[in-house]
């Protein structure tokens, strides 16, 4: 009888260890994925910031020496680059 | 673009910067800003587009063109000398390169202020994005 | 419990599980496949928004309306289901939705040759240099989903984030 309850024991502590570790492991898991996901995104956006941010000054200006249509300093400007074919 | 100019008159500029994408297009535009110096760019811009299907498949379109020039009375000598020199190549490069640092891929490519505008588009959506960056432009100065 | 040996499985298990054995190619699967597609991401968001339009534009045979979204979406959903798929977490459904988008990809490379839309360079990797036909891209997007079946058999490796999570048969052999 001592020794079913012995080994009742053991098995109950067992699976109290293995219940305790499985979501430890999970959460490890979770950590270690999400933490890279949100890298990969943030490393995403930063490159689309980076690439939409250095246009904008590089349009200003430009205009002389170019043909042109329609009122000087106007408050909206057309750019066209085009390729006759 | 013709008819948004017409629309928008005093309220839009158009800049145009040749951007070359194959040697055909870099005689004809050479031929284009040669013309220029004699006074009549735009008129030789318009016909290339309008006569596009008479030259651009070949490999030598200097006689086509100058049969262009002549249609304009341009002085088809000076004209042809102008291009052969290659003075106007520096120019074609500076917009080139002004171009790729703006990333721009393929033609046509517009920036109506700073917005980006790529490939052939209707009217009604040119005019909708002029709209939309003059009164983005007029909130401004308020 | 005792687990189930292979001769008594059926035929379908028995070539499934052979499949998921080839622990190496998953593995080497995975890593091709998610940093392709990772890099397929990336090189869009390094384009203006407007270029991807253009570049999915070409294709004609998507509605119009549509692009833009697919121009917007696309780039990140190519990075999440290839990091996830790189790093093997969630490796089943990283790799179902990569799937997908090959699958997606392959009918609208079909469409294209069959309609004869003259197109020289599939944008795939925005303008890295790398320029496919839809012909080569067809065949590049059919192999890889042939490819990725080891990784659905195998479902995760030891070298996946997902080996972290465990499972109980091996908690109980611990």
């Amino acid at each position: 009888m001592a020794k079913k309850s012995k080994a009742r024991r053991r098995v109950a502590a067992s699976q109290n260890r293995q219940s305790s570790a499985t979501p430890q492991r999970w959460r490890q898991k979770m950590l270690i994925g999400m933490t890279l996901l949100v890298l990969a995104i943030a490393l995403g956006v930063g490159i689309r910031y980076w690439q939409q941010s250095r246009i904008p000054p590089r349009l200003q200006g430009a205009i002389e020496n170019h043909y042109t249509r329609g009122v000087a300093g106007a408050p909206v400007v057309v750019k066209e680059f085009s390729d006759y074919t | 673009m013709e008819q948004a100019l017409q629309r928008f008159e005093g309220q839009v500029q158009l800049v145009y910067y040749p951007f070359v994408l194959n040697p055909t297009s870099d005689v004809a535009t050479q031929a284009a800003l040669c013309a220029g110096e004699q006074g009549k760019f735009w008129e030789f811009h318009h016909m290339l587009y309008a006569r596009q299907a008479t030259w651009r498949l070949l490999s030598d379109p200097l006689p086509r063109l100058m049969e262009f020039a002549n249609d304009l009375q341009l002085d088809t000598t000076a004209l042809t000398r102008c291009v052969k020199s290659g003075r106007m190549r520096q120019l074609l490069e500076a917009d080139k390169a002004y171009g790729r640092s703006l990333q721009v891929q393929s033609t046509p490519t517009l920036f109506i202020n700073s917005q980006r505008v790529v490939g052939a588009q209707s009217e009604a959506d040119l005019v909708r994005t002029i709209r939309r960056e003059l009164a983005r432009a007029q909130q401004q100065t308020q | 419990m005792p687990s189930s040996k292979p001769s008594n499985l059926p035929p379908h298990q028995r070539l499934w599980r052979r499949l998921g054995a080839l622990l190496w190619l998953g593995v080497v699967v995975r890593l091709l496949v998610g940093g392709l597609f990772l890099t397929a991401g990336f090189s869009k968001l390094l384009l203006p928004h407007a270029e991807v339009v253009a570049l999915i534009q070409q294709y004609t045979v998507l509605p119009e309306r549509l692009t833009p979204w697919i121009a917007a979406g696309l780039p990140w959903i190519e990075i999440v289901s290839g990091t996830a798929l790189l790093i093997g977490f969630y490796t089943t459904p990283a790799a179902l939705l990569i799937a997908a988008q090959l699958s997606a990809f392959s009918l609208l490379m079909l469409a294209v040759l069959v309609k004869g839309v003259p197109i020289e360079d599939c944008g795939c990797f925005g303008h890295l240099g790398w320029r496919e036909t839809p012909l080569q891209v067809l065949i590049r997007d059919v192999m890889m989903l042939v490819l990725l079946i080891p990784v659905l058999a195998r479902q995760r490796d030891v070298f996946a984030v997902d080996a972290w999570g465990g499972n109980e048969r091996v908690e109980n052999r611990a």
